[in-house]
């Protein structure tokens, strides 16, 4: 009790705090009625506590009476039978003709009488003295006795498009009833999902309001952050793409970096050699990726003449505006030769200077792939686009798998690094601020499915629910396996445990805020987003998945605390059922009804 | 009296004509202003397409532009301006390494005439061709001319592209279709092909052109699409044209010793040029559609793939105004054609009561 009042006093504290140091009147009355929920919280608390002391004490005193009284009882009982053995004695000698004796018989016989007499009195009141610890025993499980909170039902217009492993994910709790356990009922095509036939009808559904969440390419809305991006943020992250490559047709004689490394080049020479190849030639790239070229420029980097006709540096910049620069596999800084940290240089330098770039959609181009000698490279933006054509004899001329695993260190992969992006829940701002407990719901079903794929119990489960979906609506062939592979290889996933690294910079992973900035600043010098554009301000409001995070982990955080106090308590019954129901919710990450749970055990 | 009562038939027939084009041109101004009023209600902030479909006068109000004259609608942000400052040369198509010139030989970069003519033929200068024929380099696309990155090129080979493709598909369908009058087994062959494709919706055909033909040759794409949907329509018209001629006709021409051969000439021919006219007005509205959706398919220059272009990135700032300037462009034009053809088939045909009745 000490430690909630303790927290309760810390947030009213919070509370005030925030209140005298907003500078605007919703913030105030945020804090205020963040202090007034508070104070009504300790009060209902204490009285809850006050009400379980008083019938606890009832208890102990009832019980107290009871002892006594019993004490009283077996006092009684044990002279009455000194009484009776004396009696008996007496009796002996009396039958032995002693006047005296029954004298003393006829007295013994009147304690007797007496001693039967207090004891019955004795016993009658032990009776009435555990009737009444009964009673009060009754009053105390009253008290203890806990109702569980309402998961309140309600509908989520959500939609996906399921093209590939990191958006069809979310079929799996329409299969598999998850959503049913939560009260959410998706609309507006329920009972599943609205599908997407392309992904470009995802930001305008979600931004005309036909929408409140869908999976979507987060970077894709950078280019309207100008417009309305803000309006539909990303409130969670996924996973990152990595599967960018070039492919190159089964019947064309060019080679693969892997095979000039065969021949004994080094990756690097490899690398050269292969991209020197697409110089002058035809690349059939999807159209998104005119806005999205930097993939394809972390290859064409390896050109040597890439470095000498770079015109200009788009600043490459961490949270605090220094420069980012290659770190080597211990995360140290990699110095030249000079022994000078070597910053990483995203330049506006272009791909399309040294190859055509031919603007087909992925079915397309694997369309056009059917067919011997129509075309002889490909850059295909989407993974089951990218399997299917790789199990058709395309080969990766060179792609990123190649870069980290033979050339991690360089600046062609650090160029690959701070460009990729991946997958997010994009939800409708106003829709998250009138209803955070389904946002954090939602969240909390990402991680619970995330979870579920890495399961190797079940995974295979998921992955052909995954599959089925995306042959269903794509008209291709995928495997359950192949699900398996992009998962694996193509879009790692960021489980509940992967998110803390995400948004914590101290820790080594993939930041979306450093590299959505250089995105961002890439945008401005190409002329996407002015150039006036303030970037900082721009992502930090943009970034509302890390929020969400934030307030999950508290929650998490919480209810580990208040898990580790149940332990030590004497439960009820009723209590036990809501940690029990609090801890089911925990496993599958939703932590916001977690703790609703055990607040409501633990603290009424 | 009866010289003054035609003169007074008459001077009401001019009446009511001069009533009737001045009542047609109230017709489209109004037409045109509700267009316009229906685009600007969309397009206003409370409308839920507000951020999907762009003012089409610009940031600073529709009215007051119009106030301000003709030049205002071609200002601030809107899609006609967006249209205008885009059509010579456009910065977002330069960005984004999306041009018209495919024939990138150094001497023939500064041609648009001949970029315009490769671009419909199919032919492109890369580094292979320079490699075949011992050429020069080809020109980087990031260095390539103004011009190659405007609109005007891609809308113009696309509108050629289209006439083009109605036009063979025309001469095509009348050859077969008034050819089958005079040798019936050519009905008997054709008729039975046409019906069974006449039957398939045409739209449906479009993604097998592609994927027969490619995206590198758009004279077997765009105009061989565009030809065969025209082909199959004008064969259809002139057979019904014909069919529909009276019988009365051909029998007087036979007792006037009409052979076939002169009857084709001298009944079937000028008989069925009116039905005919007005098929082909059909046709090449509905080949507008078609020629620019093979285009959006994967064609890389024309006014199709701008909008492709265009519509993966309709987030973006420029996105709706330029989907919707295009998509305007596209119907404007049509409209434009139609009437003009009108003119041309009411002078062709103003011997024909057919041809009025048509509404021409």
């Amino acid at each position: 009790m000490k430690k909630f009042r303790g927290a309760i006093i810390l947030m009213v504290a919070l509370a005030l705090l925030a209140s005298a140091c907003g500078d605007d009147g919703s913030a105030e009355a945020e804090a205020d009625a963040a202090a007034a929920q508070a104070a009504a919280a300790e009060a209902q608390a204490a009285e809850a506590q006050a009400a379980a002391d008083a019938a606890a004490a009832q208890a102990a005193e009832a019980q107290a009476q009871a002892d006594a009284a019993a004490a009283e009882a077996a006092d009684a009982q044990a002279a009455l039978e000194a009484a009776q053995a004396d009696l008996e004695a007496t009796k002996a000698a009396a039958e032995a003709g002693d006047a005296e004796a029954q004298a003393a018989l006829e007295a013994a016989e009147m304690k007797a009488e007496e001693a039967a007499a207090m004891a019955s009195d004795a016993e009658m009141k032990a009776e009435e003295a555990s009737m009444m610890a009964e009673e009060a025993e009754m009053a105390l499980a009253e008290s203890m006795m806990v109702e569980a909170p309402e998961i309140r039902t309600a509908e989520v217009r959500m939609g996906i498009y399921p093209c590939c492993a990191d958006l069809a994910y979310w079929q799996i709790p329409i299969e598999l009833g998850w959503w049913e356990e939560w009260g959410i009922t998706i609309t507006p095509n329920q009972p599943t999902y609205h599908y997407f036939t392309a992904s470009q009808e995802i930001v305008p559904w979600l931004e005309r309001g036909d929408g409140d969440v869908a999976q979507g390419w987060v970077p894709g809305v950078f280019g309207t952050l100008e417009t309305f991006g803000q309006t539909i943020p990303p409130i969670h992250f996924a996973d990152i793409y990595v599967g960018y490559a070039i492919l190159v047709a089964p019947d064309s004689e060019a080679k693969t970096a892997i095979e000039f490394m065969d021949e004994g080049m080094s990756f690097t020479e490899a690398a050269t050699a292969a991209v020197q190849q697409l110089v002058g030639k035809e690349v059939h790239i999807p159209p998104h990726s005119t806005t999205q070229s930097q993939y394809s420029d972390a290859f064409f980097a390896y050109l040597p003449q890439w470095w000498e006709d770079v015109v200009e540096d788009i600043p490459a910049l961490d949270g605090e505006g220094n420069p980012l620069v290659l770190l080597g596999r211990d995360g140290s800084p990699v110095l030249d030769d000079a022994g000078n940290a070597q910053p990483i240089r995203i330049t506006t330098n272009d791909w399309r200077n040294y190859s055509t770039p031919v603007y087909v959609d992925d079915p397309t181009i694997v369309q056009l792939s059917a067919q011997a000698g129509r075309i002889e490279f490909a850059m295909p933006y989407g993974a089951p686009t990218l399997v299917q054509m790789m199990r058709n004899g395309w080969d990766p001329l060179i792609n990123f798998a190649m870069m980290y695993e033979h050339d991690a260190l360089s600046q062609q992969t650090a160029i690959a690094s701070s460009t990729v992006g991946g997958t997010g829940l994009l939800a409708r701002r106003e829709w998250v601020e009138e209803n955070k407990d389904l946002a954090y719901r939602v969240v909390a079903m990402a991680n619970r499915i995330l979870a579920y794929l890495e399961d190797p119990a079940v995974q295979e489960t998921g992955w052909e629910i995954e599959a089925n979906i995306i042959n269903e609506k794509r008209g291709i062939t995928m495997e359950p396996e192949d699900i398996g592979v992009i998962w694996d290889t193509i879009d790692p996933s960021f489980n509940w445990e992967d998110q803390e690294a995400l948004w914590d910079l101290s820790l080594p992973s993939y930041h979306p805020e450093t590299v959505f900035r250089t995105q961002i600043e890439a945008l401005k010098a190409r002329g996407v987003l002015s150039e006036t554009y303030d970037t900082q301000a721009g992502l930090e409001e943009f970034l509302l998945a890390q929020e969400i995070y934030y307030d999950l982990k508290g929650m998490q955080d919480r209810s580990d605390d208040l898990f580790a106090r149940a332990s030590g308590m004497d439960l009820s019954a009723s209590q036990q059922a809501l940690i029990d129901q609090a801890q089911a919710l925990y496993d599958n990450y939703n932590f916001y009804d977690s703790l609703r749970f055990l607040e409501a055990a633990l603290i009424g | 009296m009866t010289s003054t009562d035609v003169l007074d038939v008459r001077a009401k027939a001019q009446r009511e004509k001069r009533r009737r084009r001045i009542a047609s041109i109230v017709y489209i101004a109004i037409g045109i202003t509700l267009f316009f009023v229906a685009w600007v209600l969309l397009s206003l902030e409370a409308s839920p397409w507000h951020y999907d479909i762009p003012p089409p006068f610009g940031a600073v109000g529709p009215f007051q532009d119009i106030l301000q004259g003709v030049w205002g609608l071609f200002r601030e942000e809107g899609a006609i301006a967006h249209f205008w400052s885009n059509l010579g040369t456009s910065q977002d198509m330069r960005i984004k390494f999306v041009h018209a010139c495919p024939d990138l030989h150094p001497a023939n970069v500064n041609n648009p005439f001949r970029q315009v003519a490769s671009s419909l033929m199919g032919w492109k200068y890369t580094s292979d061709t320079a490699a075949l024929t011992g050429g020069p380099l080809p020109v980087p696309i990031g260095q390539l001319p103004d011009y190659c990155y405007g609109y005007g090129i891609h809308l113009i080979v696309t509108i050629i592209r289209i006439l083009l493709g109605a036009a063979f598909g025309t001469i095509a369908g009348l050859a077969i279709g008034l050819s089958s009058l005079v040798f019936p087994k050519v009905a008997q062959v054709f008729t039975p092909i046409a019906s069974f494709f006449g039957t398939a919706p045409i739209f449906i055909a479009a993604p097998f052109f592609v994927i027969w033909f490619g995206v590198e040759v758009p004279i077997m794409t765009t105009i061989g699409l565009v030809t065969f949907y025209t082909t199959l329509l004008m064969y259809f018209f002139s057979r019904r044209a014909a069919e529909n001629i009276p019988v009365g006709i051909v029998e007087s021409a036979l007792t006037l010793g009409g052979t076939p051969r002169s009857i084709f000439r001298w009944v079937y021919l000028p008989g069925t040029v009116p039905e005919i006219a007005g098929g082909f007005r059909i046709a090449l509205a509905g080949a507008w559609g078609l020629g620019v959706l093979v285009e959006v398919l994967g064609i890389q220059v024309g006014g199709g793939h701008l909008i492709d272009i265009w519509r993966f990135l309709i987030g973006q700032l420029q996105a709706p105004s330029a989907l919707v300037a295009l998509i305007t462009f596209y119907g404007v034009l049509a409209v434009v054609v139609d009437a003009l053809l009108l003119v041309v088939i009411r002078y062709l045909t103003r011997w024909s009561e057919a041809g009025r009745r048509l509404g021409l």
